[in-house]
C-alpha cells in the first residue's frame, strides 16, 4: 500500500484520484505483483491515494472507497479488478453513497483483460500498470454526468405465438397488462399444435394446449395479432414502436365464423407433392404439412385461433385464372374477399418479449438417409401428424400402401451433433423418440429398433420413461444410423428399408430389413433469426439462435434492454423449460412495467451547434431517430431522451461536431496516453520485461 | 486460367483397358470445341497400389505430374477416378505439410522439376457441367439419347474423400449431363457404392457379389445399361458378369463410360465408340440407341 498525500489547497476541479488494485483472492494476486502496481500507481499524476485490497467488491472494500472519498477529498476513482459487466454499478454505487458523480468512477478490468491470460508474471505486472495507467488518466477526464429517467409504457409484444409466447402473454396480461402477441401463421399454437402426445407423462398436447389458445385469444388485456409480420422496430426500452403488417387472409374476419364451407369444397390442392403421390396411387400422404384439409382455402388446424380460414394466393386457382369462386359461392355470410389487402399499423409498447421458436431441421439434406427419394423414410414431425387423431388417416400409423408397418426404425441425432449440419445436441430428439417409439408398439404389434448415439434423458421422470420404453420391448442399437437403402442383399430383404449402422456396443456393422423408418429430425434456429436480431438489436450465437445476456444468471434476458427471450428461439428445450422460460421472460418485462420509469446511462451524443455544418449526414444514421435537424438554426440536435450512446453519429460526423459523453476524444486519447507511457514513468525502479517478478 | 483450354492428364488406365474412355473424352472435348492437350511426359500417378509406399516417394510421383502441369499453368484435365483422387490427395498433403512439401520438392528438384503450388485438377464431369454447362452440352447433340434408361455409377472416389464438385452421398453431374443428352437416369441408390474395385484380384468372390448388387440394383430400376465414370469400375462391372454366382443368375448388363454415350449423343457413328471392347455384348444397346436415332 502506499499513499500519496496531496497538497492541502484543494482545486476545486482539480482531479483527485483515489486509484484500488484488488486481489481478488488469489485470481489476479497469483500472476502479477499488485503491491507493485499499487505502488506504481501511486506515483501516477493526480493520484492522491493508491492501495491494493485481498476482495474490493466486498462491503469492507466499498467501505474502504467510501471512507477514502470523505477523507481525501476524492472525485475520481478507479478500480482496477474484474471486467466492468461484473462490478463496475457496484464501484459506482459506492462513490455514489460517498458523494461523487458516479461517472467520475473507471474501472480497469486487470483480471479478465490480465491475469487470466498473461502467463508470464513480470508481464503480467507491467500489463496491469498500464491499464491502470490507461483508466488513471482517462478518469481525470471523465466529466460528471446526470442519469436519465425513461418512462414505460404498460404494454408489452410477444413475438410468436407458440406455447412460450402465449405463457408469457397470458402472464402478464393477468397481471394487468395489455400485450399484443404476434403470430405470423395463420393460427397461434406453434409446434405443439401438431403434437399427439407429450413426453413423459403422455399428456393429449392438443388437451393441454388450445384451452391456452383459446384463453390467451378470450383475454381482455390481450390483442391476437395473427397472421401478422413485424415490418419494423425503433425506439428503445420503453417506449418501441412496432409497425405491424396484417397478411391478408382474403376472407372477412368481421363475418367470418369458421363454419368450414369454404375450405371443404377448395378443389386445389396446396401441396403439389400430395398431388403428385395421389395420381401415383399413393393411399397415406406422409409428406404432408399440415393436419387440415389441403386445399388453397384451409385452416392450419380445426382447432386453430382464431378460427379463421385462409386463401393461398400463390396455388388459389382464382388468383390464377379469375376463376372458380367455389369458396366465394359456398361461403353463406359474405366472408370471402379476393380483394383484400395487406394492411398496416403502429403499436408502441414498453417491452418486447422474443418467442419465435425453431425450424425444423430439413431430412433432405442427409442424401444417405432417403427420406424424400424413398417411400415410408418419414420425419418425426410427420409421424407426429399421422399419429394425430385429427389427421390423414386418423391417428393410424400406415404406410403408404395403406397397411400398417411390421417394423419401425428411429433413427436419432438426425442433423444434430453432426459436423457436417449442426453440432449442438438438439435436447428434444431423444425424448421424443423415445415416445414415438412407445406410441408404435401401443398402437401396432411391431417391431421398433431405436439407433442412438447416446441416449439423453436428463429431466424429471425422463429416465424413468427410458425403462418404462425398454421394458415395453423396444430394441435400442448403440449406433448412429449411417443410411437407409432399398436395395436388397437377401431374399428377406425384398421390400425393405435396410437401415445400416455401426453398433458400437457388438462393434459390429448391422443391416436391419424395417417397413417404415422415423427420422428424429433436430431443431434449428429460424431462417430470418439473424434478420429479426438485427431489427431488435439481439445477436444471434454460433449455432445461430439469440444469445442471452447471461448463460446461467440472466437466460431469459437479452443484451437489448427492455428485450426478453423464451422458448426454443434461444436453444433447443422442451415443453416445460420453454413454459418455465416464457414466466421468467414475463416476470423481469413485469417487474420493469411495474417501475414506471427506469434510470438509463448518463451517456448521450451531444452536438457543438457552432460546429455544425447542418450536413445531416447523422439524421438518417441515427438507429433511434434521436436527431433532429433544426432548420431555422442550420444545425442538428440529439434528443437526449432517445439517444441510446451507440456512437454511430459521432464516427460519422465529418466536421467532428458530435461528441459522445463519457467516449470523448480527450478522454480515449488521455487513455492511450498512459497505456503507452514509458515503462520508467510507470515503475519507479524499471525492470527489463520479462525478469522473474517478486514472489506472491 | 485459359477459358476452354485444358491440360489432358490421361492416366495409364485411358492408355490401356480404358482406351474407348479416352477417345471418347477427345471426341466430346472437341465437338465441344474446348482443347486438350496431353501433358508431356507424364507418369503413373501411383494409384492405391503405390499409396502403401512411404508417403514421400508416394505424393513425390504425382508430384511430378503436378508440377509438370503447373508450369503449363492450365487446368488439369483427368477422366479416370483414381488418377483425380490420388492428384488432389497429392496436393493437398502437401498444402497442409510444409515440411512434407519440402522434402517432396527437393526431390523433384533433383529430378530437374519445380513444384510450386501445384495446379487445379478437374475431373471432366465437373469440366463438362460447370464450365461448358447445359446451354451448349444442349446444343451439341445431334442423337438425343431418346428412350435409353441409364443407371448413372459414380463409383468411389469422384467425392470421397473430396466432394470438390459434387454431392458427396448423391452426386448428380452424371444424371444433369445424360438428361441434356435425351436419356432418362433412373432412380438408382448404389450411384457411390464400391464395385469391389482391386480385390476383384484377390477377394474375388467379395467383388463379384458387390458389382452383383450394382447391377441388379440398376436391372430392378429398368436401365438398359449402367454408365460409369471410371476404368477400373468399367472392367469389374462388365468383365465378372459371367462370373457372377449361379445362384444369383447370369447378367446381361451392358456398362458404359458416360463419355461414350455423350459422344453418340453428339453424332459419332456406333462404330467410332469402341463399344467392341466391352467383353458383354452390347448389341441390344446398339440396337437401342440406333432405334432411337432412326426416330429422330
Amino acid at each position: 500500500m502506499s499513499e500519496t498525500n496531496g497538497s492541502p489547497e484543494i482545486k476545486k476541479d482539480e482531479p483527485r484520484i483515489g486509484v484500488y488494485v484488488c486481489h481478488c483472492g488469489t485470481n489476479i494476486a497469483g500472476y502479477l505483483d499488485v503491491n507493485k502496481v499499487a505502488e506504481g500507481a501511486g506515483a501516477l499524476p493526480n493520484v492522491v491515494v493508491s492501495r491494493d485490497y485481498k476482495y474490493m467488491c466486498s462491503s469492507m472494500g466499498q467501505e474502504l472507497i467510501e471512507n477514502d472519498i470523505k477523507e481525501f477529498g476524492l472525485n475520481r476513482v478507479v478500480v482496477s479488478a474484474c471486467s466492468p459487466t461484473l462490478h463496475e454499478k457496484t464501484f459506482r454505487a459506492a462513490c455514489s453513497r460517498a458523494g461523487m458523480n458516479q461517472y467520475q468512477f473507471q474501472m480497469a478490468n486487470i483480471r479478465e483483460h490480465c491475469s487470466w491470460v498473461t502467463k508470464d508474471y513480470a508481464k503480467a505486472t507491467e500489463k496491469a500498470m498500464r491499464i491502470v495507467s490507461a483508466a488513471t488518466h482517462r478518469v481525470a477526464r471523465n466529466r460528471a454526468l446526470e442519469e436519465r429517467k425513461v418512462t414505460i409504457k404498460p404494454a408489452t409484444l410477444v413475438i410468436g405465438g407458440g406455447i412460450a409466447g402465449i405463457e408469457a402473454a397470458l402472464t402478464i396480461a393477468n397481471a394487468g397488462k395489455k400485450v399484443y402477441l404476434l403470430e405470423r401463421e395463420p393460427s397461434i399454437g406453434g409446434r405443439m399444435a401438431y403434437f399427439d402426445k407429450t413426453f413423459p407423462t403422455l399428456d393429449c398436447a392438443a388437451c393441454i394446449l388450445t384451452p391456452k389458445m383459446s384463453e390467451a385469444a378470450n383475454h381482455p388485456n390481450i390483442e391476437l395479432l395473427a397472421y401478422c409480420e413485424l415490418e419494423e422496430l425503433s425506439g428503445y426500452l420503453g417506449n418501441f414502436k412496432a409497425k405491424i403488417r396484417k397478411k391478408a387472409r382474403y376472407i372477412d374476419e368481421d363475418l367470418c365464423v369458421g363454419c368450414g364451407n369454404c375450405w371443404e369444397v377448395c378443389p386445389q390442392w396446396r401441396s403439389s407433392e400430395a398431388v403428385k403421390k395421389r395420381k401415383a396411387g399413393v393411399k397415406v400422404f406422409h409428406h404432408e404439412a399440415t393436419i387440415s384439409p389441403m386445399g388453397s382455402c384451409y385452416i392450419p388446424t380445426l382447432q386453430a385461433v382464431p378460427k379463421l380460414p385462409v386463401i393461398e394466393k400463390d396455388t388459389c386457382i382464382h388468383f390464377k385464372t379469375g376463376k372458380c369462386n367455389k369458396c366465394l359461392e359456398a361461403c353463406t355470410l359474405g366472408a370471402v374477399n379476393f380483394d383484400q389487402q395487406d394492411t398496416y399499423r403502429d403499436i408502441e409498447v414498453g417491452t418486447i418479449i422474443v418467442a419465435t421458436g425453431t425450424k425444423v431441421f430439413d431430412a433432405a439434406r442427409v442424401k444417405e438417409l432417403g427420406w424424400g427419394r424413398l417411400p415410408n423414410v418419414i420425419t418425426s414431425q410427420e409421424f407426429e401428424i399421422l399419429c394425430n387423431a385429427s389427421g390423414p388417416t386418423g391417428g393410424q400409423i400406415l404406410m403408404e400402401n395403406g397397411e400398417p408397418p411390421k417394423s419401425v426404425a428411429i433413427l436419432h441425432c438426425v442433423g444434430s451433433r453432426d459436423e457436417n449440419y449442426n453440432v449442438h445436441c438438439s435436447r428434444v430428439c431423444c425424448m421424443y423418440s423415445l415416445k414415438i417409439a412407445h406410441l408404435v408398439r401401443e398402437k401396432l404389434d411391431a417391431d421398433v429398433f431405436e439407433f442412438y448415439i447416446d441416449m439423453r434423458t436428463p429431466g424429471k421422470g425422463f429416465e424413468e420413461f427410458y425403462h418404462r420404453v425398454m421394458d415395453e420391448g423396444v430394441i435400442m442399437i448403440r449406433g448412429r444410423g449411417a443410411a437407409v437403402s432399398d436395395v436388397p442383399f437377401t431374399p428377406e430383404e425384398e421390400g425393405k428399408l435396410m437401415v445400416e449402422a455401426e453398433d458400437t456396443l457388438l462393434g459390429m456393422r448391422r443391416r436391419v430389413p424395417v417397413d417404415m423408418v422415423i427420422l428424429a429430425v433436430g431443431l434449428e434456429p429460424q431462417e430470418d433469426a439473424m434478420d429479426l436480431g438485427r431489427m431488435l438489436g439481439v445477436s444471434c450465437g454460433m449455432s445461430g439462435f439469440f444469445i442471452e445476456r447471461h448463460p446461467k444468471l440472466a437466460p431469459a434476458m437479452t443484451m437489448a434492454e427492455g428485450i426478453f427471450l423464451a422458448g426454443t428461439c434461444q436453444g433447443p428445450k422442451d415443453i416445460p423449460d420453454s413454459v418455465a422460460q416464457a414466466g421468467a421472460a414475463a416476470g423481469q418485462a413485469l417487474a420493469l412495467m411495474d417501475q414506471g420509469e427506469v434510470s438509463v446511462e448518463g451517456f448521450f451524443a451531444e452536438v457543438a451547434e457552432d460546429a455544425c455544418s447542418g450536413c445531416r449526414t447523422c439524421v438518417p444514421l441515427c438507429p433511434y431517430r434521436a436527431i433532429d435537424f433544426i432548420t431555422d438554426k442550420n444545425v442538428a440536435r440529439v434528443n437526449p431522451a432517445l439517444c441510446q450512446a451507440c456512437g454511430t453519429c459521432v464516427a460519422a460526423c465529418p466536421s467532428s461536431a458530435i461528441t459522445g459523453q463519457g467516449y470523448s476524444d480527450d478522454q480515449l486519447v488521455a487513455e492511450l496516453d498512459g497505456a503507452l507511457l514509458p515503462l520508467s514513468d510507470l515503475f519507479e525502479e524499471p525492470e527489463p520485461v520479462g525478469a522473474p517478478g517478486g514472489g506472491v | 486460367m485459359n477459358e476452354g483450354e485444358y491440360t489432358w492428364y490421361p492416366g495409364c488406365s485411358l492408355l490401356g483397358n480404358a482406351k474407348s474412355y479416352d477417345t471418347t473424352t477427345r471426341q466430346v472435348f472437341e465437338l465441344l470445341g474446348l482443347s486438350l492437350k496431353e501433358l508431356d511426359d507424364w507418369n503413373c500417378c501411383g494409384t492405391a497400389a503405390y499409396s502403401g509406399m512411404p508417403l514421400k516417394r508416394a505424393i513425390a510421383l504425382s508430384g511430378r505430374n503436378l508440377a509438370l502441369a503447373g508450369n503449363i499453368g492450365k487446368d488439369m484435365a483427368t477422366a479416370c477416378p483414381a488418377c483425380y483422387k490420388v492428384l488432389l490427395t497429392a496436393q493437398n498433403y502437401m498444402s497442409e505439410n510444409k515440411l512434407l512439401k519440402e522434402e517432396v520438392c527437393a526431390v523433384l528438384r533433383e529430378a530437374g522439376v519445380e513444384y510450386t503450388n501445384g495446379v487445379p485438377v478437374r475431373h471432366i464431369l465437373d469440366i463438362l457441367v460447370n464450365d461448358v454447362g447445359e446451354q451448349k452440352i444442349k446444343a451439341a447433340v445431334k442423337n438425343p439419347l431418346k428412350d435409353l434408361q441409364v443407371a448413372c455409377y459414380y463409383g468411389c472416389q469422384i467425392v470421397r474423400p473430396y466432394a470438390l464438385f459434387d454431392d458427396r452421398e448423391d452426386p448428380q453431374t452424371m444424371d444433369r449431363l445424360l438428361k441434356w443428352c435425351g436419356a432418362t437416369s433412373v432412380p438408382f441408390s448404389l450411384k457411390t457404392r464400391c464395385c469391389g474395385a482391386m480385390l476383384m484380384s484377390t477377394e474375388t468372390d467379395v467383388a463379384v457379389e458387390l458389382s452383383y448388387q450394382i447391377l441388379e440394383t440398376a436391372r430392378r430400376a429398368g436401365a438398359d445399361c449402367v454408365a460409369t465414370a471410371c476404368p477400373l469400375c468399367l472392367m469389374n462391372l462388365d468383365g465378372y458378369q459371367d462370373r457372377m454366382p449361379q445362384v444369383r443368375g447370369r447378367m446381361h448388363m451392358p456398362v458404359v463410360y458416360f463419355t461414350q454415350l455423350l459422344a453418340y449423343a453428339f453424332g459419332i457413328p456406333v462404330n467410332k465408340l469402341e463399344l467392341e471392347r466391352n467383353l458383354e455384348p452390347v448389341d441390344d444397346l446398339i440396337a437401342k440407341l440406333e432405334g432411337g436415332a432412326v426416330n429422330v
